[in-house]
């Protein structure tokens, strides 16, 4: 079981209350996936997204991925580590992996699945 | 353009004459963002050769202005690819696009299935002409030139990389490039980037190219790109 204290994306994100802010992050799934992560370009703080809006880029030793944020807000704070060593993504993407950090503008977490939703999603199949 | 497009029945696919490296990269772009955006459905093939010959950055991929100068001085245009990877010198070689939605029964949605299938389609299509590959050097593409070491999917002969390839993937559709290497032009960027990656001199020893192969083999861009459309056509049954 993936943690419980957080929402999943379809498209593999995480998103975690922190305060009144949200924490942004991929799972351990889609960081399987990508395989080693070398590149992150993330938005700038201050930046204001909508659902769906791209977070970035993320780039694999053979492919550049599009990311997208789940849930709309404004950029409060980058993950600055994760920028300069991008394998800390893959080491622990629940952990000091995560992303960005939205203070985020509704409440689009009710549309997203929950830990044994997501893993019934990438595991059960 | 003025070409004309043809079609597999699965598979829609064109080939241009040479450009620049920017209206290359911009027919590139502009080709994804119109499977990406659903205006086109079918996976599409668009190959084509670089006039003047050009360095293709990956997408993230970093040069020093000195190295900039360097290929500038030497006749060459410098481009960033949307695809990731690191860089190509194109000249005497053939590039391919494919474009094509994600989850396809062909393509598959993850990086490794997009490889996988557009790897399988290259060897089937190369073999048409005598050119017998293996897939997969078991490489890490690390260093600045992407023929410095062949990946998991790429394409070689004796060992030797001869197709370099990146892709990009998007939230409904990849974009893949390919270089197939026709002679020896790309090891220019060894003796142009050595002093910020000395591995790059390995380069003659790591990759191969058509003109070294049996006797020499010639394949026009043309019967190229119809061989690998009717090999991608063929894996979408």
């Amino acid at each position: 079981m993936r943690p419980e204290d957080r929402k999943y994306s379809p498209q593999h994100e995480w998103v975690r209350p922190d305060g009144d802010t949200m924490v942004i992050g991929i799972t351990d799934h889609a960081a399987d996936e990508l395989g080693d992560i070398v590149f992150l370009e993330l938005p700038e703080e201050g930046a204001e997204l909508a659902p769906g809006d791209s977070l970035g880029t993320i780039e694999t030793v053979k492919a550049v991925e599009e990311l997208y944020t789940p849930v709309g807000g404004v950029v409060v704070e980058v993950n600055g580590a994760v920028v300069d060593h991008p394998e800390k993504v893959n080491e622990a993407p629940f952990d000091h992996g995560w992303l960005v950090k939205l203070r985020p503008d509704g409440s689009e977490l009710e549309t997203l699945m929950d830990a044994a939703a997501y893993d019934a999603m990438v595991d059960g199949d | 353009m003025g070409t004309r497009v043809e079609s597999t029945g699965a598979i829609e696919y064109r080939v241009d004459a040479p450009a620049c490296a920017a209206i290359n990269m911009d027919r590139d772009r502009a080709l994804w963002r119109s499977v990406e955006e659903g205006e086109r459905r079918s996976p599409f093939l668009r190959v084509y050769a670089w006039s003047p010959p050009a360095l293709s950055l990956g997408f993230h991929q970093r040069i020093t202005p000195d190295q900039r100068e360097r290929f500038a001085a030497c006749g060459l245009d410098v481009v960033r690819r949307p695809t990731g990877g690191a860089a190509v010198l194109h000249d005497q070689e053939i590039t391919y696009a494919v474009a094509a939605p994600l989850g396809s029964s062909v393509f598959g949605e993850s990086v490794g299935e997009i490889y996988d299938s557009v790897a399988g389609a290259l060897v089937a299509a190369l073999a048409r002409f005598g050119v017998h590959c293996d897939r997969g050097g078991g490489g890490r593409p690390m260093g600045f030139a992407c023929f410095s070491a062949a990946g998991g999917h790429e394409i070689t002969v004796g060992g030797r990389k001869l197709v370099g390839s990146a892709l990009r993937r998007g939230r409904r559709a990849f974009l893949q490039h390919g270089s197939l290497l026709c002679g020896p032009g790309h090891l220019r960027i060894a003796d142009l980037s050595r002093d910020e990656d000395p591995t790059v001199t390995a380069l003659a020893s790591r990759t191969t190219d058509l003109s070294q192969i049996g006797g020499g083999i010639s394949i026009s861009p043309e019967d190229f790109a119809a061989a690998l459309a009717e090999a991608l056509d063929q894996a979408l049954g």
